[in-house]
């Protein structure tokens, strides 16, 4: 029907009707018969509305105003039945001469003001009862409690006291003549000095109170503002209680001291985890470093006998392999042990950076010096790029430790004869030198963990090579000590390249 | 009844005056005020006992909340190391201005012991200042009469 509605009793829907929660349009002739309707008459009628039937008969409010003396003429909070009222809007379509009469539901609406209504209409009754002196006049209807001082320091009720403030358990029965408010409201004590000062300023304005409650006889807690108030040379002192608009700030204030305990307990359990952590590096350290000498020991032993021609004549080809494996093995966990000794050091900050500045070339040239027996058993090929001149400036052990892993990482997962290019290149400020190998490569997945610290299970290389899973860990922190940044870009199977980002001297 | 937020004044006051305790934090916004009438020494002293919002950015304790009183609690949290400081710095706060009134420092939550973070140092800190400890918890009504009963004492002396 809504899309039936004549252009200009639409343009009356939207224009005129303010925005409502509930509508029912129902248009009528120009005696008042109802031609049909929009919207649920259930609503509105207390009896089922019919085609041809006079609304009026339903509408008493309507009796004898269809056609009404001027169009449109508005009917204001007409109540429908004991659930409903609704402004009634009743505009003529001149064209046609029939009626388009609009209830429109205001319930809600008069629910919400019904309690100021009801008071004000009561204060208008007891008028007769009304302060002469109270220049506020019915400020009360806002929920405002409101005094004036006497020079003795007791207070005059001005105007009438709202009904919660009658409704306090600290003020029943206690109204009578002038009050001690300090004697109601220990927090008075506090406000009042406060109060008297800026009364004594004489200059109009208010000051206020901090927030204090109070419990109502119905075992509720009442928020409440104090306000010292200067008008026209006169002191007032009014009392207001804080409802829905204080509730919001308590639940934010609320909801922020809660947070603040979870980030006090969450810095507690990060606390604890950090202790943890260090113990279990402290514990580390000290176990690699006290292991190494004996784990040294075993291994020199293993290769006094390997070198004595005389001994390895005496024993079998089975007990000479079973030397050569505790000899291999023994470097191995002395390997293992000092990269562990290296990580938990690093992890606890034990060591400090003695930079110098040095060839980047140098550094390289070393790295590739130490990796001579791996590229000769795996027959790859490392070829150097790093123009001379580079200069950088590093701690050179931590720094040979870096290139070692790298290069180390690199044969482990290059196939034999395969390649690693080492090379260097400048840009705007800083070298970037890169580790590029023909490897394996390795996933996305595998690449953003690589620096995350110590790896539970590390990969084997191509020839079965066994590692620590430390060794980029190790990297990464010493990188990161000295401020330098890396990058991985890998393509699975065809290889991986490393790049480490350091300033230009 | 000073201290830092949510370190359980408004819980001591509930457990002195109404013997009542609920584990749920329900922060307090401004001032509550509680009335209690103790015998002391065979003397009926009428405590008025003002529970202070606790001290956090949100919410500042105003010197003149506690200008008027004869004693005061500072209120410790032992599971929680920052409350000490926010309690030494009302303290400054309440000496400066009420310096006639009495003062003694409640660890609170002593039940969970195990949990603290205050170091006896720490305690021995304040008792060497010159203040009385009591270590309370309203969950358990440890010492809670006692600290109340002991301070309306010191405000008789």
């Amino acid at each position: 029907m809504l899309r039936n509605l004549p252009e200009n009793i639409l343009k009356y829907l939207v224009d005129q009707v303010p925005p409502y929660t509930g509508i029912l349009i129902v248009k009528t002739s120009a005696e008042g018969v109802v031609l049909g309707w929009h919207g649920d008459p259930a609503d509105y009628l207390s009896e089922a509305l019919m085609i041809n039937e006079d609304l009026s008969d339903q509408v008493a409010a309507l009796f004898g105003m269809i056609p009404p003396l001027v169009s449109p003429m508005v009917l204001s909070r007409i109540e429908m039945h004991s659930e409903c009222i609704a402004d009634i809007h009743i505009v003529e379509d001149e064209e046609l001469n029939e009626f388009w009469i609009f209830f429109v539901n205001q319930t809600k609406e008069v629910e919400g003001i019904r309690d100021f209504l009801q008071r004000l209409n009561e204060s208008k009754l007891s008028a007769a009862k009304s302060n002469s002196d109270n220049p506020f006049g019915a400020l009360h209807l806002l929920d405002l409690a409101t005094f004036k001082p006497q020079s003795d320091g007791l207070f005059s009720v001005v105007g009438e006291l709202p009904h919660w403030f009658q409704t306090l358990s600290s003020v029943e029965g206690r109204i009578k003549g002038r009050i001690q408010l300090a004697d109601m409201f220990p927090f008075m004590e506090v406000f009042l000095p406060e109060a008297n000062a800026f009364w004594d300023k004489q200059r109009n304005g208010n000051f206020k109170s901090g927030v204090w409650s109070e419990n109502a006889q119905s075992g509720n807690n009442l928020y409440l503002n104090a306000y010292a108030i200067n008008f026209n040379g006169v002191g007032y002192l009014m009392i207001r209680p804080l409802y829905q608009e204080f509730d919001g700030e308590m639940e934010v204030m609320q909801r922020a001291r809660e947070q603040s305990l979870a980030f006090e307990k969450l810095a507690k359990a990060e606390r604890k985890l950090k202790d943890l952590l260090d113990y279990k590096d402290k514990f580390v350290s000290i176990v690699s470093h006290d292991l190494r000498s004996p784990v040294a020991s075993v291994l020199s032993i293993a290769q006094m006998l390997n070198a004595d021609e005389g001994f390895l004549a005496q024993i079998s080809d089975f007990n000479r392999e079973m030397l050569n494996n505790i000899q291999q093995e023994m470097l191995r966990l002395l390997d293992y042990n000092d990269k562990l000794y290296n990580w938990s050091n690093l992890e606890l900050g034990n060591f400090t950076l003695v930079t110098s500045r040095i060839q980047l070339l140098e550094l390289v040239t070393q790295a590739e010096r130490t990796a001579q027996p791996k590229l000769k058993e795996k027959h790859i090929e490392m070829q150097v790029e790093v123009p001379s001149g580079f200069l950088v400036e590093v701690d050179t052990t931590l720094f040979a430790q870096v290139l070692n892993n790298l290069v180390a990482n690199a044969l482990k997962f290059t196939a034999e004869g395969g390649k690693l290019t080492v090379s260097a290149k400048k840009g705007e400020g800083f070298y970037v030198l890169s580790l590029a190998d023909s490897g394996v490569g390795m996933s996305k997945e595998v690449a953003d963990q690589l620096f995350q610290g110590f790896v539970r299970q590390s990969t084997l290389g191509t020839k079965g090579e066994k590692g620590t899973g430390l060794g980029m860990g190790i990297v990464k922190k010493i990188l990161d000590a000295h401020g330098f940044d890396i990058k991985v870009d890998s393509v699975v199977g065809e290889g991986t390249t490393f790049s480490i980002y350091l300033p230009a001297i | 009844m000073l201290g830092a937020f949510a370190v359980g004044k408004t819980s001591l006051v509930q457990r002195y005056v109404k013997s009542i305790f609920s584990e749920k934090y329900q922060t307090t916004i401004g001032v509550k005020i509680d009335k209690k009438t103790v015998m002391v020494n065979q003397t009926e002293v009428d405590l008025l006992l003002w529970d202070i919002h606790g001290e956090d950015d949100f919410q500042k304790v105003k010197s003149s909340y506690v200008v008027g009183s004869s004693g005061y609690f500072i209120v410790i949290d032992g599971t929680r190391a920052e409350t000490f400081a926010v309690g030494l710095e009302l303290l400054k706060l309440a000496q400066s201005a009420a310096p006639a009134a009495s003062c003694v420092f409640l660890f609170n939550k002593a039940d969970i012991k195990s949990e603290w973070e205050i170091t006896e140092n720490q305690i021995n800190e304040i008792r060497t200042m010159g203040f009385e400890v009591i270590e309370t918890s309203a969950k358990d009504n440890l010492s809670v009469n006692e600290a109340f009963n002991h301070i309306a004492a010191l405000m008789l002396k």
